[in-house]
């Protein structure tokens, strides 16, 4: 495989960070000089087109937004109010209507397919045939070897599963390592003693000091089950049928009955998501429901934060292909449609160090397991099937991932009990490396595939004019 | 010159160091204080405890490996929530809780009348199939909770040669010089965490029973004294072993 990577090779030294602070992770972000990485990007020009860019709150974003805030025109002080109220919610549009104030073009390794209504293929269908295309690159390509990242949860066991029936020689099964962290372990110890622990290699991510560049440096082609939410909805979702009757009743909805009824109707085809757009805007606009405060963050909106967001959502679901109408239904199209890149792209451009990155796509070095048209399709048209969430609760989340396992693993504990938990970070830890403070300058990736930083030529210039020019609301 | 009561007493009033005020722990330890077990997938508590914190909280650690748990501590509420009836209650106010945030338990701490309310069946398990599995974790729940209680009291009671915990408070140097010792049984890393360990990874109570009786079979036991307390306290009948 003839690739030419670029990248910037790792070392602490050549970044500036606070050795005391490191020993306080959560402090690292607080200090006033910030770094900058050796190599960097050719920047941006106002105008240019991105792949997907950066919409989140820390001390770096924190220095650019916070002097021209209260300048903005209204949606961008929405498009900033996303940072400080939805962090890691990095979102680039692949389909519908979804304004924004950077021009952003489809990366096209990442489309969307066209919706398919007769699509009927099952999800262990989609599942194996995904399995049987890994194991045709190993055996067309004898020198291919995999790197799994494996956090023990829903999603990636979905893939090691499958894995696991598809590579049915030792041969095949030698060419696949685990990597993972103890935590991966406490997600699920009884399966990886039964089924990993001396079965594969395992690569130790050491708290995120191995890393994405690491793995794709020593010749792995990496496989990441990032996609698992888009295809079942977002914990964004399970978050707020939880905390549902908590808001209803400080909106003043009253009694016990309606308000369980509403919530039991959350995952049923006949309750469009309109009859819970009051208890929606409270929860989208109430402070820090789902982001990570920091010391500075001020989770200050700008009025009517909440309900903008829900039109804008509401917008995305009436100008696309596919059909959004149960509550779940609306939750799902944010991460399968808007957030998508996101989970695509941040193994690379936030765990990783190479700037350059279509290599990656060329040579199917980084397979994002559920990047395939048939899971998408299986997606498309499973919403409000009992597949994506057989009831209300996290517990039924992922219903069809969790069938699976338990087809394999027979193990009810799983079945029933186990929840999605927010594992990537658990596992790569990026608030903890050492050059934590350089992931933060990330902000784009621009069409040449390559990581722009907020210090790369240009950049400040080019957020100030397209947010300062930021005029449609919907 | 030898010191007086009097003049002791003077002393010890003139001390300002930190520690001379007494931790302020009315959030979690209180004379009501109620440890619960909850899951917020489910949305219920699992088990409740009066007794002691730290054992329910390695509970739910050890529950970890089926499922996420969180430990709340309930304070000043006069709602009786027991074993019996703690599957129909949760806590009332749930923004401060994430759905995705661990797997291993994290202790909280709630307080007043309207901390908890009755909730009834859990929503996602009132199929029959799902709520025995509900049934069934919180049958676990209490044969780990007894099984804890009992080997920590017991090894507490009898067991003066812990020096793996000294170990761990020195330099990791120690370890690769001296060999040491958790308690004066011939378990591997000793009975206190073999319990643990076999309650971790068993997937039923018979799983975990017959892990437990090899801990104390007869050919490994040195040490009668915690074995005695272990299955006075436990409940469970002594399995000898083969010889």
């Amino acid at each position: 495989m003839p690739e030419n990577f670029t990248h910037d090779t790792f070392s602490t030294e050549q970044y500036h960070y606070d050795v005391q602070a490191r020993k306080h992770p959560t402090t690292v972000a607080v200090k006033s000089k910030l770094p900058k990485a050796k190599v960097t990007s050719n920047g941006l020009k106002i105008g240019d087109d991105l792949f997907h860019h950066g919409i989140t709150w820390n001390v770096r974003t924190e220095e650019i937004y916070t002097p021209i805030y209260n300048d903005l025109p209204l949606a961008g002080k929405y498009h900033v109010d996303f940072a400080k109220q939805f962090t890691y919610n990095r979102f680039s549009p692949r389909h519908g209507r979804w304004v924004q104030p950077y021009p952003v073009v489809p990366l096209p390794e990442l489309a969307m397919p066209s919706f398919d209504p007769n699509h009927n293929k099952t999800w262990a269908e989609c599942t194996d045939e995904r399995a049987q295309w890994v194991k045709s690159l190993l055996q067309k390509e004898s020198n291919r070897k995999i790197a799994l990242y494996y956090s023990g949860g829903i999603d990636s066991l979905v893939v090691l599963i499958s894995l696991l029936k598809a590579l049915d020689t030792k041969e095949l099964r030698e060419r696949l390592t685990i990597c993972c962290s103890m935590e991966s372990v406490i997600e699920y110890p009884v399966f990886f003693e039964k089924e990993v622990l001396g079965q594969f290699k395992i690569i130790d991510l050491k708290m995120g000091t191995v890393r994405f560049n690491n793995l794709i440096n020593q010749g792995f082609t990496v496989i990441t089950a990032d996609l698992g939410d888009a295809m079942f909805g977002t914990e964004v979702s399970t978050q707020f049928y939880y905390t549902f009757r908590n808001h209803a009743e400080r909106l003043g909805f009253q009694g016990r009955k309606m308000v369980s009824d509403l919530l039991e109707d959350i995952g049923k085809p006949d309750a469009h998501y309109s009859v819970y757009k009051d208890v929606l805007i409270a929860y989208l606009e109430t402070p820090n429901v789902y982001s990570m405060p920091t010391k500075n963050r001020e989770n200050i909106l700008t009025p009517g934060f909440g309900e903008w967001y829900y039109n804008k959502l509401d917008k995305l679901a009436q100008t696309s292909d596919y059909t959004v109408h149960s509550l779940h239904d609306f939750f799902w199209q944010i991460i399968f449609n808007v957030k998508w890149m996101h989970c695509s792209c941040r193994c690379f451009m936030y765990f990783g160090d190479h700037t350059h990155n279509k290599p990656l796509f060329e040579h199917t070095r980084y397979i994002n397991w559920f990047q395939s048209d048939d899971y998408q399709r299986w997606s498309m048209v499973n919403n409000n099937t009992g597949q994506k969430i057989k009831g209300v609760t996290a517990s039924t989340y992922k219903w069809a991932a969790r069938e699976y396992i338990y087809d394999y693993t027979k193990d009810d504990w799983a079945l029933y009990f186990k929840l999605k938990i927010a594992s990537f970070q658990k596992i790569a830890p990026v608030h903890s490396y050492p050059h934590a403070m350089d992931i933060i300058d990330r902000f784009a990736l621009d069409t040449n595939y390559s990581v722009v930083r907020h210090s790369d030529p240009g950049v400040i210039d080019y957020i100030h004019h397209h947010l300062f020019n930021y005029n449609e609301l919907l | 010159m030898s010191m007086t009561e009097q003049s002791l007493k003077e002393l010890v009033a003139k001390q300002d160091t930190i520690g001379r005020v007494p931790f302020n722990g009315s959030k979690f330890y209180s004379s009501d204080a109620n440890y619960l077990i909850y899951s917020v997938g489910v949305d219920r508590f699992i088990l409740s405890d009066r007794l002691d914190l730290w054992t329910t909280l390695e509970t739910a650690k050890i529950l970890s490996s089926k499922i996420p748990l969180t430990l709340i501590a309930l304070t000043n509420c006069s709602v009786d929530i027991n074993n019996e009836n703690c599957l129909f209650y949760t806590v009332a106010e749930k923004t401060g809780w994430k759905m995705s945030e661990n797997a291993c338990p994290e202790l909280g701490a709630v307080s007043g009348e309207d901390a908890v309310e009755e909730a009834g069946i859990a929503l996602d398990f009132k199929d029959p199939i799902s709520a025995q599995w509900l049934v069934n974790l919180q049958n676990y729940a209490f044969f780990c909770q007894k099984m804890l209680h009992a080997i920590r009291v017991a090894d507490a009671e009898t067991n003066s040669d812990d020096a793996v915990f000294f170990k761990e408070l020195l330099d990791v140097g120690i370890a690769s010089v001296l060999q040491s010792r958790a308690d004066h049984t011939r378990t591997p890393q000793g009975a206190l965490l073999w319990t643990k360990r076999v309650l971790y990874t068993s997937q039923t109570i018979e799983e975990a029973i017959d892990g437990i009786n090899k801990i104390w079979d007869s050919r490994v036991l040195r040490d009668k004294d915690i074995r005695d307390r272990f299955f006075e306290y436990s409940g469970l009948p002594f399995n000898p072993g083969d010889n």
